[in-house]
């Protein structure tokens, strides 16, 4: 890596910016940033997806709460497969898709916008595209094409599949780097206390390992089984049924604090059971 | 008993299954009151599930015996038709010693046409559900106001049929598993519809985005929940069943949400999520939580893969 580059605060226009994912999840916070930041300024942000297919990246910006749609539906962002710009003609010609992105800056000051903050996964570049050995080429006219123009880059790359001589390289041909956010506190918790099992947040197939070792530790315990619910925020109907797993005879499993969610699946589901509800 | 009146032949058969076509209110009520003066005097358990105003003519007709029949408004039980499956089934446990009599209306003028399509699924599955069983079942359809399409669906869905005054059997009684596989009644996905792929990960986005419909829609939080519940099952099920991704589709309009979710597994049991789930067993739940708090679901499931989308709306 070299001195230059600089670790990113503050995006300014003239930026071409770098950032090294390690998964898919750094990948999608930081580019979650950095659409919600261009979106704020009120430039045109344009993102080109390689692995993920755009109509899933605006479900998830949406999901985290940015106002995709209607940025999208109003022009100001613009996600496009990467296969439009950079890999539209092959093999891969690292001038003429400059140019096609220098003309897109042109486009969004006509249609109004600030700038142009184009944002791209560069994970293609490691997938043996006729000519993709041409990247740091391409990087270097990037680098020229947005000099002196409202417009700014995130290239973004995949960690894991660059070699870390074209990685230092690539990275050495931008003025900064963004890093991936911290990640968000985890969506659920477990918890087990000596008055019993508390579950906190969401639980669903993303989690579900670990209700399912939480519940196995309980029934290995024996006893009648205590969970704390009050914090609870979704569970579905296979959480649901690990946890009826504790309702045997002669102990009834106890939730405490249950709910709507969690109610309305036991009465779907198990309408005579008779779960202590206190 | 006169000739007119159904059910004067005794003939025994593993399920009876019969359409009563009537063209007047007299037809109506002579028809389906012998139906259960029969059970009555056999002593046969009767469950009927019909429009509440049907019901009320059914009641004053049966001179005071009316206490000896159960009745559930088939606007409540068959809102959603995949409901009336399990609702005939539970009727049929209760009373596990006996045969029993059933009349289900679940077509009446006026329902949607997805509606009516689901509930001529469900008429097609009762062929299939309770074969064996001994129970005797007759479904009333208002020739004078369906649509002559529905009628002829009715044909196909039940071995004999009461027209014009007398029984016959029906000629184009079709094999149940093979109508719920045919039967379709899917209008393309809007196209302001958002439609996108639901990884494990992307469960609780999905709900966010199913929150932020059901506020648009103006759903109540009771019925924003289920949403969220429910197509959180359903892409669980792509998950866990067809083992990639499925593509959920959601759109909305004032007081109702759409969901639909599409992947290439296929559902190969008709009473998928039509039965109520064992309470010691680990599968089959996310479909009978679906059928459940959704007010329509239409699946379709062939070699192609598996379609089911479903309507959640705000209690009228």
């Amino acid at each position: 890596m070299t001195a230059r580059v600089r670790e990113a605060g503050r995006l300014d226009h003239g930026d071409h910016v770098c950032a090294v994912f390690e998964t898919p999840a750094d990948h999608h916070r930081i580019m979650l940033d950095f659409v919600k930041d261009g979106l704020r300024a009120g430039d045109r942000v344009a993102y080109y997806t390689h692995t993920v297919d755009p109509s899933v990246v605006l479900f998830r910006l949406a999901a985290d709460g940015l106002e995709a749609h209607a940025a999208a539906a109003a022009g100001q962002l613009v996600v496009r497969p990467a296969a439009e710009t950079c890999l539209a003609n092959l093999p891969f010609d690292p001038a003429g898709a400059v140019a096609s992105l220098g003309a897109q800056v042109e486009a969004a000051l006509g249609a109004g916008f600030a700038g142009l903050r184009l944002g791209g996964d560069m994970t293609w570049a490691a997938r043996g595209v006729p000519e993709g050995d041409r990247l740091l080429e391409y990087e270097q006219l990037m680098t020229e094409m947005l000099d002196n123009r409202p417009a700014l880059a995130l290239c973004q790359y995949d960690g894991a599949l660059l070699d870390s001589a074209t990685a230092d390289a690539a990275v050495g041909l931008h003025n900064r780097r963004l890093l991936a956010p911290p990640p968000p506190p985890p969506r659920a918790q477990v918890e087990m206390t000596a008055d019993g099992l508390v579950l906190r947040g969401e639980f669903d197939l993303s989690n579900a390992p670990a209700l399912v070792a939480a519940v196995d530790q309980l029934l290995a315990d024996g006893g009648q089984a205590h969970v704390f619910v009050d914090e609870l925020v979704f569970i579905d109907g296979q959480g649901a049924a690990q946890l009826m797993r504790l309702h045997r005879t002669p102990a009834p499993l106890v939730l405490h604090g249950a709910p709507a969610i969690l109610r309305r699946i036991l009465e779907v589901c198990w309408p005579e059971a008779e779960v202590c509800l206190p | 008993m006169t000739t007119t009146q159904p059910h004067a032949d005794e003939r025994r058969l593993p399920m009876w299954h019969e359409a009563l076509l009537y063209r007047s209110r007299d037809e109506y009520v002579d028809g389906l009151t012998a139906f259960l003066h029969e059970a009555i005097a056999d002593e046969r358990p009767a469950f009927v599930s019909v429009p509440a105003e049907h019901g009320d003519l059914l009641r004053a007709s049966l001179d005071g015996q009316s206490h000896l029949v159960r009745f559930a408004d088939m606007r409540q039980v068959g809102a959603n038709p995949n409901r009336i499956l399990p609702a005939i089934r539970a009727f049929i446990d209760e009373h596990a010693d006996r045969e029993v009599s059933f009349i289900g209306e679940p077509i009446w003028a006026g329902r949607s046409e997805a509606e009516v399509a689901e509930a001529t699924r469900h008429e097609a599955l009762i062929n299939h559900a309770f074969d064996g069983t001994g129970a005797r079942i007759i479904c009333p359809y208002d020739v004078s106001a369906l649509d002559p399409r529905t009628v002829a669906d009715a044909y196909r869905t039940h071995p004999r049929v009461w027209a014009d005054g007398a029984w016959v059997t029906s000629a184009d009684y079709t094999d149940p598993t093979f109508l719920w596989c045919t039967i379709k009644h899917l209008p393309p996905v809007p196209a302001e519809a958002e439609t996108f792929e639901v990884e494990t990960d992307d469960l609780p986005r999905l709900r966010a985005r199913a929150d932020a419909h059901a506020d648009d829609a103006k759903l109540d939080l009771a019925r924003s929940q289920d949403l969220a519940l429910v197509v959180s099952e359903l892409a669980s099920n792509s998950l866990n069943h067809a083992g990639h991704p499925g593509t959920v589709a959601l759109w909305h309009e004032d007081g109702t949400v759409w969901a639909q979710v599409t992947d290439r597994g296929r559902i190969t049991d008709p009473l998928a999520g039509r039965v109520q789930p064992d309470r010691t067993s680990w599968g089959g739940r996310g479909l009978w939580l679906v059928n459940n708090l959704s007010d329509l679901v239409q699946l379709h499931s062939d070699e192609t893969g598996t379609v089911i989308r479903v309507r959640i709306s705000r209690p009228s």
